[in-house]
């Protein structure tokens, strides 16, 4: 049987942020502490059920995070209903570029849901004194949600796509 | 115009294969068709299965359904997905174009172009040159927790040494203060001590001065002896107050002239215990009460009140006795006239190692005959 909604969901953000891990772990649930680089862009799909109803698959594009080789292509972009900007809440800077990812994505995608993904929390003693923060930077561009979450522990990541796939439902029945 | 198809298929094939490319064609139904095996192969497909569902290959055109449906409809002449990663399935990185069909309606052209070897090349500089970029990053974290941390030290520093000032301050403050207090509570015991004295020399106008000199000499011979400056400051206020018990004694029997009754001696020896009954519970930094109570005691043990000899005697009163001999000696009293201070020092010579300590009769003699003790 078919699922009742495929929803495409970009992961964008600086290099070494954890992007990928933040996939592995939704989707395998697992971690690795090693970092490689993603190259290109790597789907990859999960179903979820949402509503107790409702299901869902979730193809999450891994996109390659931009350094000083290579910026986002908006080929990527392209048919994405929602986009997670992830960045790192330890490196100031992951966190300064995220209006100029949400400017990427409502470029190319005028209506697509963002949501931001603050990742590596265990690293960090308050987590949510980091949020408030960056609530100047974070209140930009229509951003949906804003999630502390780690890969490493697992800490909201689940919460984080649930919340996520709540919000597009919510968009695509209205 | 089936031929002519052929002929066009045909060419891609040999054009592809030239350039080392893979390419199936797709058609208005979504369905991808690869007529030769090295695609199959490359994608990990089955070899005897042509035709698949375009979304079952490739799970990246999800979503982008529109984008080539355009390109099959010719309104756009390409549109092209770059750096498809397997890496974990096929181990395979690669572009996927789609072309419109130059001789076909409704029909592109899936052109898969491996990059995986470029991919990895490219890679490998990007990985160094992230981990570069990380660990500069944390290199200027770290810098920056060492500057905190050298900051928080230097305040902390600066904090200490004001602390230390104003530390300091307090104590110079606190021990001028405990200075001043302990030199006026020094001023008060003095003035206290001289109090006691000139009350009991109102009840006695005729020794007035007699316990002032006799401290004043009784001191001397201490300082003449060798004795350390704290028992000399004890001998000289033992020496205003050795006769404090006097106070006790009627008047009339210290002033009356001529020789006394037996029984009035009697009750003027009672002074040097009733002396060290009025001192006794005063905390002195000196045995002051029991000097008082020694200083009519002898050596030879003809003293009172209890006839100690010898050692059993403190060297203080032993002083003070010499002190006190000498000083009565050379005053009129209301019952004699002074003998002098030849007679007074005939009296300790002929006494020197009977009545008194010789070394205090030495000290004594050489302060009054050597040194001319001055008495005021």
């Amino acid at each position: 049987m078919g699922s009742d909604f495929k929803w495409k969901v970009v992961m964008i953000g600086e290099f070494a942020v954890g992007k990928t891990s933040l996939v592995r772990r939704f989707v395998n649930d697992e971690f690795n502490d090693s970092y490689l680089t993603t190259i290109g862009v790597k789907v990859t799909k999960r179903e979820v059920v949402i509503k107790d109803k409702v299901s869902v698959d979730l193809l999450l594009w891994d996109i390659a995070g931009s350094d000083k080789f290579s910026q986002i292509s908006p080929e990527y972009i392209k048919g994405a209903s929602a986009g997670i900007i992830v960045a790192d809440i330890t490196r100031k800077n992951t966190i300064e570029t995220i209006s100029v990812h949400a400017d990427l994505l409502k470029s190319v995608n005028p209506h697509i849901l963002i949501s931001i993904a603050l990742n590596k929390t265990d690293l960090v003693d308050n987590p949510q004194d980091s949020i408030k923060l960056y609530e100047n930077i974070l209140n930009v561009n229509d951003i949906k949600f804003v999630s502390g979450t780690s890969a490493k522990s697992g800490l909201n990541v689940e919460n984080l796509f649930n919340q996520l796939c709540n919000a597009l439902y919510e968009v695509n029945i209205k | 115009m089936k031929e002519n198809k052929k002929m066009n298929n045909g060419f891609f094939l040999s054009l592809f294969n030239r350039f080392g490319l893979h390419y199936g064609f797709v058609n208005s139904s979504m369905i991808i068709h690869f007529n030769n095996d090295e695609v199959c192969k490359y994608l990990s497909l089955d070899n005897n299965i042509k035709n698949f569902k375009l979304e079952d290959i490739f799970n990246e055109i999800i979503g982008l359904e529109n984008e080539i449906r355009i390109v099959l409809s010719g309104d756009k002449d390409e549109f092209s997905i770059s750096g498809i990663n397997r890496f974990d399935e096929t181990g395979k990185i690669f572009n996927l174009y789609f072309i419109h069909h130059p001789y076909e309606d409704y029909q592109a052209v899936a052109v898969i172009r491996d990059m995986t070897d470029e991919a990895l090349f490219r890679q490998s500089y990007q990985q160094s040159s992230n981990e570069v970029d990380l660990l500069q990053h944390e290199l200027i974290e770290k810098n920056r927790d060492l500057d905190m941390t050298n900051r928080e030290l230097r305040e902390s520093r600066d904090g200490m040494k004001i602390l230390n000032c104003e530390l300091e301050e307090t104590v110079q403050l606190r021990t001028l203060q405990f200075k001043e207090k302990s030199e006026l509570s020094k001023r008060l015991f003095l003035q206290t001590v001289n109090s006691l004295m000139y009350a009991l020399e109102m009840r006695d106008p005729y020794t007035a001065g007699h316990q002032q000199r006799v401290s004043k000499l009784a001191a001397a011979i201490a300082k003449k002896s060798g004795l350390d400056d704290t028992v000399i400051e004890g001998i000289m206020v033992a020496g205003k107050l050795h006769d404090i018990g006097k106070i006790y004694v009627p008047s009339e029997f210290l002033t009356k002239p001529g020789k006394l009754p037996e029984e009035a001696l009697m009750v003027i020896k009672t002074h040097p215990r009733i002396g060290f009954e009025i001192l006794k519970d005063i905390e002195f930094p000196w045995p002051i009460a029991s000097i008082v109570l020694q200083h009519h005691e002898r050596i030879d043990g003809c003293g009172y009140p209890y006839g100690l000899e010898g050692d059993e005697i403190m060297l203080e009163a032993k002083i003070l006795c010499v002190a006190d001999v000498v000083e009565a000696m050379i005053t009129n009293r209301p019952y004699r006239i002074s003998p002098g201070m030849e007679e007074a020092i005939d009296e300790i010579q002929k006494n020197r190692g009977i009545k008194y300590e010789p070394c205090i009769v030495d000290a004594c003699l050489s302060l009054l005959l050597e040194d001319g003790f001055d008495w005021e």
